[in-house]
């Protein structure tokens, strides 16, 4: 897997030399939930509000299609009520999306492809208690792990003189709690950016 | 006609950001429970007597303090079998919370810490993923003293594991305990 991607990222490296590679910045809202068979969360889980950084770097493959990758730092997790309150299962994330991108004539696109994500750290905000709140640990004998593949999906419109919007779900495909409850982080973010010509 | 495309796409997402939940939890959420306001620790020695200790908390966990807390007092060199009950009382009502905490038992461990005595505590009854809960537990005492135990009910949801410790999730009950080792 590692090795298809590394060969994939070389080519359309390479092919970026001949290409009009740009780059962007973003930055926008995220809608963090949790795919869980966790009780609490099946009843209780509201969605978590947070926010996005980031870079966009765009590689035409041709007139319509081009590759797209970039560096975001956001915000994922849930938010658990919880009698009157909210406990807050934040995470702050890296982002690597690897996703094929079309985009019509008049600026609409849409793609996708896979994510590469790193959870940086990682903590229970005990609303109600400030002393409670709770360090995750990280490891594969604790809280979560820190790696997090998972999928994209991403629509949006970009203006000729390259500020765009896009609104993105990322779906995991890992589940990042070793125990024997089941952890899955979704997003969905909505971004404006604006693309360096 | 693009910038006011643009417009409408930039005011959705506005509208968006200004959206937020409410944190009311579901009414019918079979994983809360009732306040815990009275515990009651019963400790039965192996080949001798069973004592109950008991401590009431009309306002449950924080606010004031207990209104009744029980010295626990039980014997050096001796094993005993001690079982958590815990109860809900409101409107002079009692209702026996123990059954609905066990059936949420994935996500919720009882901790027993204690300081400035000698005895050795042991779970001894595990959640449907084999974690530890205890409701049920041993304790072996040796020599004599006095000191106190932190008593505590943590809900875990989400990260309860094998061996987690005292400060993973949000406390339900979190009391320290007087204890005499005779």
């Amino acid at each position: 897997m590692k090795k298809s991607i590394i060969f994939l990222l070389s080519i359309l490296i390479s092919s970026a030399t001949f290409a009009q590679v740009s780059f962007g910045v973003k930055a926008g809202y995220n809608a963090a939930s949790v795919k869980s068979n966790d009780a609490d969360i099946t009843a209780d889980g509201q969605t978590l509000s947070g926010f996005h950084i980031g870079t966009v770097l765009n590689v035409p493959m041709n007139k319509k299609f081009s590759f797209q990758t970039g560096l975001n730092l956001g915000t994922k997790g849930v938010n658990v009520a919880h009698d009157g309150h909210g406990d807050k299962y934040k995470f702050t994330a890296i982002d690597i999306p690897l996703n094929v991108v079309v985009t019509s004539k008049k600026g609409l696109f849409a793609g996708t492809g896979l994510n590469l994500g790193y959870n940086l750290s990682g903590k229970l905000d005990a609303h109600d208690d400030p002393t409670e709140n709770y360090d995750f640990e990280f490891g594969s004998d604790k809280n979560f792990t820190r790696a997090d593949l998972g999928l994209n999906f991403l629509v949006g419109y970009q203006t000729k003189s390259g500020i765009f919007v896009s609104a993105n779900s990322l779906v995991s495909l890992t589940d990042i709690a070793p125990s024997a409850t089941s952890w899955k982080n979704n997003v969905i973010g909505l971004s404006i950016g604006y693309t360096l010509k | 006609m693009k910038q006011i495309k643009l417009g409408a796409i930039c005011a959705a997402f506005m509208i968006l950001l200004g959206s937020c939940s409410k944190e009311v939890s579901n009414p019918n959420d079979e994983n809360e429970h009732e306040a815990i306001n009275k515990i009651e620790l019963v400790f039965a020695e192996t080949g001798g007597a069973t004592t109950n200790f008991v401590i009431e908390d009309p306002d449950g966990d924080g606010g004031n303090p207990p209104s009744r807390i029980d010295t626990i007092k039980i014997n050096s060199n001796k094993q005993y079998n001690v079982t958590v009950k815990i109860y809900n009382i409101a409107n002079g009502v009692v209702k026996d919370v123990s059954a609905t905490v066990l059936t949420q038992a994935t996500s919720h461990e009882f901790y027993f810490i204690p300081s400035g005595v000698s005895v050795t505590i042991q779970k001894t009854d595990k959640d449907k993923n084999g974690y530890p809960i205890g409701f049920l537990s041993t304790w072996q005492t040796s020599s004599t003293g006095n000191g106190s135990l932190l008593f505590k009910l943590m809900h875990k949801t989400a990260l309860k594991g094998p061996n987690d410790g005292p400060n993973v999730g949000h406390s339900d009950i979190q009391l320290n305990l007087p204890i005499i080792i005779k």
